[in-house]
């Protein structure tokens, strides 16, 4: 039975998280998932809203749900974390019972879990990834965060479904410098930094996320991040539906894996 | 200090409850653990730590609004989940954040923080969505760096990940003009 979402994609994936977009979709396509994008769809405000005009985040998170409303009494997704969180505080201002969930959450459901074992076609053995949650979709803390905020295990079980192995990442959930990336590049690389070259020194053959801002400033910052930190060589850095796209036996372009600044090479025997 | 935060403050009230009124978290609870700072991202890049912020408040020193550290918070919200005390502090450096725009108490270190954060919401006020490369190009122009990061551009139209901006969404641009709050029952 198909399951039906309101999708909220978000500015990112229009622009630079284009690749995020193309992989949900796509692998929805495969898991049964039937994504009604929500009309006319606004920016979520994402933290400079909040942080110096919470009028305006309220405007917006009250437009978004109001939207998200037109497509029937069907659960919210997106694939962008603060749009995640974003949401989440709107409709706890508007003390709404809308669900809103995160593509992670959607992928970690139990009949969902079943589907997409199901569905792997390439399993992604022996391919080690260091799974990144970064800020926004474990915290702020509460029931309705992605999983627990000091110890998930979401992204690394779904890893584990496509055969992969999640290895022991210690800066999972440290901050990736997220939206001082224009106004403070140098902070950024070095928060970027850290994480890409303790990923690489642990063995990791690819990051993954789920965040359009954590996979810009992983990617296409990458090489200054390194540079910053004293660090070398490169470490691919997928989103979570790209990785699970591979393993559903998908193409590289249909996931958009040719928009990486860091050439992402083939994980798995095609 | 009350324990309680006040539910409305004026421009004339001490820093703690005016801030406390904006961001509906008590300072006072706050017992300097340090625990903020220690899981914080940026404590290390700024003027002072975040539990030091913290504690500016609590004094009613106006310091805290001329401090840089609550322009690099990023809102990671890992303070928060940590805090014993359950203080949101990203909250309270959001409403700094407010005080000091609308007092023009922001330091000059924070300028391109500061622009970032205008330049964006009011682009996103006149489109309704935010297209990335008209940020960049706004940012530039506001900061009086035309070239800035402007390597980067060839990369990402190259990619696909740099488009023209589509059209407005004229409701959002609506509500974010009119800001109506509903009434409250």
């Amino acid at each position: 039975m198909s399951t039906r979402l309101a999708y909220f994609p978000g500015c990112s994936q229009h622009g630079t998280g284009r690749e995020f977009d193309e992989s949900i979709r796509a692998i929805a396509g495969r898991l049964d998932l039937q994504l009604d994008e929500i009309p006319e769809w606004a920016c979520c405000g994402a933290t400079p809203a909040h942080a110096i005009d919470p009028a305006a985040d309220r405007a917006l998170g009250r437009w978004n749900l109001g939207q998200a409303a037109k497509c029937g009494d069907v659960p919210v997704m997106t694939g962008c974390a603060s749009c995640f969180a974003r949401l989440r505080s709107a409709r706890a201002h508007a003390g709404s019972d809308q669900r809103i969930l995160h593509i992670a959450q959607v992928l970690g459901e139990p009949a969902m879990r079943e589907r997409l074992k199901a569905a792997v076609v390439r399993p992604l053995t022996g391919v080690k990834v260091a799974c990144y949650y970064g800020c926004l979709l474990t915290r702020p803390a509460g029931p309705d965060a992605i999983d627990d905020a000091e110890n998930p295990r979401l992204l690394e079980d779904l890893a584990g479904l496509l055969g992969a192995t999640a290895i022991d990442f210690p800066l999972r959930l440290d901050c990736c410098g997220a939206s001082l990336a224009l106004a403070r590049p140098d902070i950024v690389h070095r928060r970027s930094g850290r994480l890409l070259a303790m990923a690489q020194a642990r063995g990791a053959q690819a990051l993954v996320v789920a965040c359009p801002l954590c996979h810009s400033n992983l990617d296409f910052q990458q090489v200054a991040a390194m540079q910053a930190v004293g660090a070398q060589g490169e470490i691919p850095v997928l989103y979570l539906t790209q990785l699970v796209g591979l393993a559903l036996g998908l193409e590289a372009r249909q996931l958009g894996l040719q928009r990486h600044f860091v050439d992402v090479p083939a994980l798995v025997g095609a | 200090m009350s324990h309680t935060p006040p539910a409305g403050a004026t421009a004339a009230s001490p820093l703690h409850e005016r801030i406390a009124a904006a961001s509906g978290e008590n300072p006072a609870r706050c017992y300097q653990c340090g625990r903020c700072s220690a899981g914080c991202p940026v404590a290390d890049e700024g003027d002072c730590q975040p539990h030091q912020v913290l504690r500016l408040v609590q004094l009613d020193d106006e310091a805290a609004l001329h401090a840089l550290q609550p322009w690099l918070c990023v809102s990671c919200n890992t303070c928060a989940t940590r805090c014993p005390q359950q203080v949101d502090l990203s909250a309270i450096m959001d409403a700094l954040r407010v005080e000091a725009i609308e007092r023009g108490t922001a330091p000059a270190a924070a300028r391109e923080v500061v622009a970032f954060n205008q330049v964006f919401v009011e682009r996103v006020a006149a489109r309704g969505r935010l297209n990335e490369g008209e940020l960049g190009a706004h940012f530039n122009l506001r900061v009086h760096a035309p070239f800035k990061n402007l390597t980067a551009l060839p990369g990402m139209l190259v990619r696909g990940k740099m488009r023209p901006p589509g059209g407005s969404i004229a409701g959002a641009v609506e509500a974010m003009r009119t800001r109506k709050e509903p009434q409250q029952p």
